[in-house]
């Protein structure tokens, strides 16, 4: 005897749900019900299985944590170490508050995606996927219990009548014949080509302006009244909006440098130029404090030039402070060489203070005497 | 009909009792005069030259133990039974606050899942009135002097002709003046009463109506929605005025969120403290598991919520290092390193592991011992709000802040307990109740805890 197909149609979400109850009190498996909306307490009903999408939840956002954790590590330590506003850097859990919200981030990331991404692939929901919907209807306003039975089907009509279904059909399934299906996707291979069409349209954009858009919601948030800071103005001077400081004078609490940044300005750093602080332990001890976040990632903490960013082949021609590298330097060039920079090395000047590049200079020439 | 029994009765006087004997225990062994600190701190260094064996120390230490640094901490010492006394009245008074809170959104929200719990609101709230009427004789003993919890009430602070003149203090002052402080506490404590009252007046006149006259009602969504303004403004400026300004030189925009949310969390806890506990007795047969989930899911959220506030507050000052910022948690570092971890796993880690998932927050001794984790963390939170600012390195967890605890904690019983056996113990006549009763929350299964 070949296998059937049982529909029962209802138009009431309470009678489906007697309906369900009384055919599963038979005995009988319900393979399926196709509602319009989601109805409350029919997949217990129905005797499903409770979904396990919590517990798969759960398992993303550890994922994603760990992920996070990886990435921050490698990202900002392992790889090219980054020295963000002064804050210690080189070992992850120092900079741990910083990474929080991105392990935050990620772990919400992760579980939301790929629970979404479970959800359609478990319902088989994907892009191509032929819609599995027996009766458009279910759509709109009726309900749907759908049994694959073998041999006598009589019984369960009757059961499905006695409930109250406003419609029970019967039919028999021919293997080779396929579901009738309410709408037709494109085969599989023809979505994809107009999925991978239209990102590459979007992605051709041309040099023309984008058109006006037609209505603009609240227009201060995208024109500014004020004048942006570097913006021109006619009223400014030099119709700049920002301005100069006013000749002669300086920022609070700076101290200015006036050997110039050429060759002969560096020699005479080297020759003429003392430290102006006393050389005592606390003040070696920081400059090695701020030798150790601002310079380690290219010099190495021993000075040696062997650095993260070296090791890694990021970033070349360090060279070790020891006497047979660089014979000619004195506190007065180290000085000179963090406030302007030297080559490749950039200027430190507006990340350090005076009395503080003072203070590391002093550090460097310690690591020096330890260098052979 | 809830009848207090004589034995919770007799509980709520011990532990009251307990409470005015610590206190009493605190003011008793508070030294009264500098001689007496010196005596102290001698004592101590006695001690410690004894371990270390290092005479030079002691004598080292005794020389910077000059008269100003005693006087100072003769200040902080002093402050000490009082602090320990204004925390818990503080927490407790909250406690009503945020019950107060919930049940406002309750009626605004119109929610039908919570009717059956209303009752146990309205009289959880009801210690606004006794707890009010403490905190504001704790803020006018502050005005007139007997404690120094809030050092800006000192007048010489703001007279530019003083060697204590504080320039800072001197531009606040127009805020935080002790006339204009009280007053603002009137009128925070008078706004908060009077909703209170006026939404218990409707109650009742809700369950004396006929069926189908929902005049009262309405009338308590009203208040509920005006009281929900008020307290938006004032559970910010309140919480800047009895916990912030007890740092008055420092100053943080979110703080009164930040409260806020302690509070509402420790609320909610003591909620299912006492739902659980009338349950056990045999009442509120209609609560089910789904109202204690409900609960559950509420201290989930809202615990993530404080971590929320604590962490922007916190990760801010840490990454930006301004001197004027990090003080506060330089203090809170320097002295209460190990509480203050222990406060924020008590109230991040542990309800983010515990209440997680989600059938368990409908069992009811899980949730009670969550409740209690949160409330003796949230307990914490206030303690190192306030104790840094005026008592700094002198405190210790002891008999005084042990006992006040417990003293409000009777107090509290007995003003919740007895509430409830005045009127009945279910909103009758409320139109959502129907509703309420036939609450259930569809994964949970089980009937028995
Ligand atoms: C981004 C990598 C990098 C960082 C960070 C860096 N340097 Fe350099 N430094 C270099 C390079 C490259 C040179 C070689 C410059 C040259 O001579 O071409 C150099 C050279 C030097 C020299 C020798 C200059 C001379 O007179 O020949 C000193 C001294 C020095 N650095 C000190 C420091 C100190 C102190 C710091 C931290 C404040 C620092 N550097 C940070 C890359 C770096």
């Amino acid at each position: 005897m070949s296998k059937k197909l049982v529909h029962g149609l209802f138009d009431d979400d309470d009678i489906l749900m007697s309906g369900v109850k009384a055919v599963r009190q038979k005995g009988i498996d319900i393979d399926e019900v196709y509602t319009p909306f989601p109805v409350h307490g029919l997949d217990k009903a129905m005797g499903l299985k409770p979904t396990r999408i919590a517990s798969a939840a759960f398992i993303f956002g550890i994922i994603g944590f760990f992920f996070a954790i990886w990435l921050t590590w490698f990202m900002m330590i392992e790889d090219w170490p980054q020295n963000i506003g002064g804050k210690p850097s080189f070992t992850w859990l120092e900079n741990m508050p910083s990474f929080i919200p991105i392990m935050f981030e990620m772990t919400i990331f992760f579980t939301a995606h790929l629970m979404v991404t479970t959800y359609f692939f478990k319902n088989k929901l994907y892009p191509g996927s032929a819609g599995i919907n027996p009766d458009p209807r279910t759509t709109d306003d009726k309900f749907l219990m759908e049994f694959f039975v073998d041999g006598d089907t009589s019984n369960l009509e009757a059961i499905l009548k006695d409930s109250g279904a406003i419609e029970v059909t019967v039919k028999d399934i021919v293997e080779e014949e396929k579901r009738n299906l309410w709408f037709k996707l494109p085969p599989k291979s023809a979505s994809v080509v107009v999925i991978l069409l239209g990102l590459g349209l979007s992605s051709c954009s041309s040099d023309e302006p984008m058109r006006e858009p037609v209505s603009v919601y609240m227009p201060d948030m995208y024109h500014s009244v004020a004048y942006e800071p570097y913006s021109e103005d006619p009223n400014g001077i030099n119709s700049m909006e920002a301005r100069t400081p006013v000749d002669g004078t300086i920022k609070r609490g700076y101290v200015p440098y006036d050997i110039p940044n050429t060759n002969e300005g560096y020699q005479e750093a080297l020759m003429n130029l003392k430290s102006p602080i006393a050389s005592n332990d606390e003040n070696a001890k920081y400059g090695e404090e701020l030798y150790n976040i601002y310079c380690i990632s290219c010099h190495g903490i021993n000075g040696d030039g062997q650095g993260k960013l070296v090791q890694n082949e990021k970033f070349l021609g360090v060279p070790s402070y020891a006497a047979s590298r660089l014979p000619n330097i004195s506190e007065g060039s180290i000085f000179h060489v963090i406030t302007y920079g030297k080559n490749m090395m950039g200027s430190h000047a507006s990340q350090l203070t005076w009395d503080e590049r003072w203070k590391i200079s002093q550090h460097v020439l310690k690591l020096r005497s330890q260098l052979k | 009909m809830y009848i207090f029994s004589q034995k919770l009765k007799t509980l709520s006087f011990v532990l009251m009792a307990v409470g005015i004997l610590s206190l009493a225990f605190g003011f008793i062994t508070t030294p009264s005069t500098v001689e007496d600190v010196n005596n102290q701190m001698e004592h101590v260094d006695a001690d410690h030259s004894e371990d270390s064996d290092s005479h030079e120390t002691a004598v080292k230490i005794n020389d910077h133990h000059d008269e100003a640094h005693a006087e100072h901490v003769l200040t902080q010492l002093k402050n000490r039974p009082w602090s320990a006394l204004y925390v818990s009245a503080l927490f407790f008074l909250f406690i009503a606050l945020g019950t107060l809170f919930f049940m406002a959104i309750q009626y605004i929200g119109q929610a039908g899942w919570s009717v059956v719990l209303l009752r146990v609101m309205e009289a959880m709230s009801t210690y606004l009135i006794p707890g009010g009427l403490i905190v504001f004789l704790i803020l006018l003993a502050g005005g007139l002097h007997f404690h120094h919890i809030f050092h800006w009430m000192d007048a010489s602070l703001i007279d530019p002709n003083s060697p204590n003149f504080d320039p800072i203090i001197e531009g606040k002052s127009g805020y935080l003046n002790v006339p204009f402080f009280l007053l603002r506490a009137v009128v925070y404590l008078g706004g908060w009463i009077g909703a209170l009252l006026l939404i218990k007046k409707y109650s009742i006149e809700q369950e004396n109506a006929e069926v189908g006259n929902n005049i009262a009602y309405n009338k308590a969504f009203k208040v509920s929605a005006i009281f929900m303004v008020f307290f938006g403004v004032t559970s910010s400026t309140g919480s800047w005025d009895w916990v912030m300004s007890v740092d008055p030189h420092w100053f943080s925009t979110l703080f009164g969120w930040y409260v806020f949310s302690g509070m509402f969390v420790s609320a909610l806890a003591m909620m299912v403290l006492v739902v659980v506990y009338l349950k056990t007795k045999g009442y509120l047969q209609t609560v089910n598991h789904s109202h204690i989930h409900d609960l559950g899911k509420f201290m989930f959220g809202f615990s993530i919520f404080w971590t929320y506030l604590w962490f922007s507050q916190f990760v801010l000052y840490w990454y930006a290092n301004i001197p004027e910022e990090v003080t506060y948690y330089i203090a809170r570092f320097a002295d209460y390193k190990v509480a203050f971890w222990t406060m924020v796993v008590m109230n991040f880690v542990f309800p983010l592991i515990v209440l997680m998932d989600s059938g368990k927050k409908s069992y009811y001794p899980y949730m009670v011992v969550t409740g209690v984790v949160l409330i003796i963390g949230h307990y914490m939170d206030l303690f190192i709000m306030i104790m840094p600012g005026s008592v700094g390195s002198h405190w210790y967890f002891g008999v005084v802040e042990i006992g006040t605890f417990l003293g409000f904690l009777g107090l509290f019983i007995f003003c919740t307990a007895n509430n409830l056996s005045k009127r009945s113990l279910i909103a009758k006549g409320h139109p959502m109740l129907k509703e309420s009763e036939h609450y259930h929350y569809y994964n949970i299964e089980h009937e028995d805890h």
